[in-house]
This record gives C-alpha cells, structure tokens and sequence, in this order.
C-alpha cells in the first residue's frame, strides 16, 4: 500500500511503516513557516499593545530560547531520521 | 494604543487572575500527553508495526513537533491574558480586550457618567483565590461594563469609586473668574 509517500507494507504478523525522509521534510517545512507566521503575529502584539517593554523583552527571549530548543531537536532527530532510511 | 487627554494620567493598570490564564493553560497541558503517549507505547508498538529506518528518531521528530505547537500555544493564551486589561486614569475607565490574535476590543467610559458598581464573587476558588466580576453601568446609553476575573473586585471597585467622587467633584467646579468670562465674551 502506497499512498503520498508513506508506505505500510502488510507482513504476517505485522507492518511496516515506511515514511518518506522527502515527505518528513516537506511536513516539518510547512510546520514551520506556520509556527514563523504565529510568532511574527504574537511578537507584534507583544510589541506594540503592551504596557510594558521590559516584560516583552523577557518574553521574547524565554520564548525565542524554547522554540529555538524544539527547532534544533526537531531537525536533529529528523537528520537522524533521513540519514537512517 | 490608547490615546489619554493632556492632563489625565494613569492611576493604575491592572490584569485579569493568574487562575483565568492556568484555567485556559490546563486544556493545552493535555496535550502533553500526546508526546508522552507517542514515547511510552513505542515499544509496545514495536511488537505489530516495524517502523523503517531510525524509529526512535522519527518519534523524537514528531514528539518535537507537538511539542513546538504546545508551546506557542502557551503564548498565544499568555497573549490573551497579558493584553486584557483595566486601566484607571483621572477622567476615564478603559477596559481592552484582547479575544483571541485577531480581535480587540476597547471600552472607554468616563468617570463621571458612572451610575452604579458592582463587584461580585461567586463560587469557591473565587472565593479562595479572591477574584470576581465587576459591574459597571453607565449613564446615558445604559451600558454595561463587565469585567471578569478580577483580583480582588471589592478593592477595585472601591477605588473606582473614590476616583469617581473625585472625577464628580471636578466636573462640578465651574470658574466664574472675570477672566474666564472674558474668554467666555470673546468666543
């Protein structure tokens, strides 16, 4: 079975589960031109509605820190991914 | 922004209670579980699905990617909490509303068209947590104002009103020196 790249490939007793590294790829890359336009419109609100800049200073940087993390272990993983398949 | 007359200023500005921003981050938090359960059952999943290539990987990807959307979730909500206030100034109530990335919402009242307020608390962690609703209604047009989630609403609201008083008394000072009525001539 075959469908968008992604393969499940029936065996008695069981899967397997075949995900294509250029279809993990494509994923990941709409994921994250939509977490930049998230981040763009909160940072824009932060900035321009709040009351106070040291707070937003603070805010950015905490949130800028842990995406930054989750980014780098995404695309860590996804690499270890591809270069496995 | 908000743009303030001359001579008002901002007496203080006050947000909604931490408990209105750990109720609506409760729903996200769930969402943990996804990860946790992607984690946890992958070696149960070992047993019936061979996952090609490194599966640990693949999981680790998209436990990340959960993990990502959990936490912009968290400020998209600490957003909305954060923009929501109240301000009191010399002349005027404003109550912005932040609802939601889209949406915002600003009410403006002045202190002297200011009927009636009410504050109430109501249930049990409200009652703990100290935070309630306030009431405010306005003269001329009859409009509600009500603000919910409010730390401490009895002492809002009395400041409120002393605020008031004082906005009342100022509206009622009238100069009748001769050189206000020259002014006065003159336009």
């Amino acid at each position: 079975m075959k469908d968008a790249g992604i393969t499940i490939l029936q065996e008695t007793p069981s899967y397997t589960f075949v995900i294509s590294p250029t279809v993990l790829w494509v994923i990941l890359s709409v994921f994250f031109i939509l977490f930049l336009t998230i981040s763009v419109i909160i940072i824009y609100h932060w900035t321009t509605y709040s009351y106070a800049p040291k707070t937003v200073g603070r805010v950015v940087k905490i949130y800028g820190f842990g995406a930054a993390l989750l980014i780098l272990s995404i695309v860590t993983s996804a690499i270890l991914y591809t270069t496995s398949t | 922004m908000i743009r303030l007359e001359k001579d008002e200023k901002i007496l203080f500005i006050i947000r909604k209670h931490w408990f209105v921003f750990f109720v609506d981050i409760i729903s996200v938090a769930l969402l943990l579980l996804i990860p946790v359960t992607m984690i946890a059952s992958l070696h149960y999943l070992k047993q019936f699905i061979d996952i090609s290539g490194n599966d640990v990987a693949l999981v680790a990807t998209a436990s990340s990617v959960v993990l990502l959307f959990i936490w912009t979730s968290i400020f998209i909500i600490w957003t909305d909490y954060y923009l929501d206030i109240l301000i009191l100034t010399n002349k005027h109530i404003i109550d912005v509303e932040q609802k939601g990335l889209f949406s915002r919402e600003l009410s403006m009242f002045r202190l002297d068209k200011i009927q009636d307020i009410t504050s109430e608390v109501n249930g049990l962690i409200p009652t703990l947590l100290k935070f309630g609703t306030i009431h405010i209604q306005t003269a001329g047009d009859d409009r509600e104002f009500l603000v919910r989630g409010m730390p401490k609403p009895f002492e809002v609201r009395h400041r409120i009103s002393k605020q008031q008083s004082i906005a009342l008394k100022e509206s009622r000072v009238v100069d009748i020196s001769d050189d206000s009525l020259k002014k006065i001539a003159r336009s």
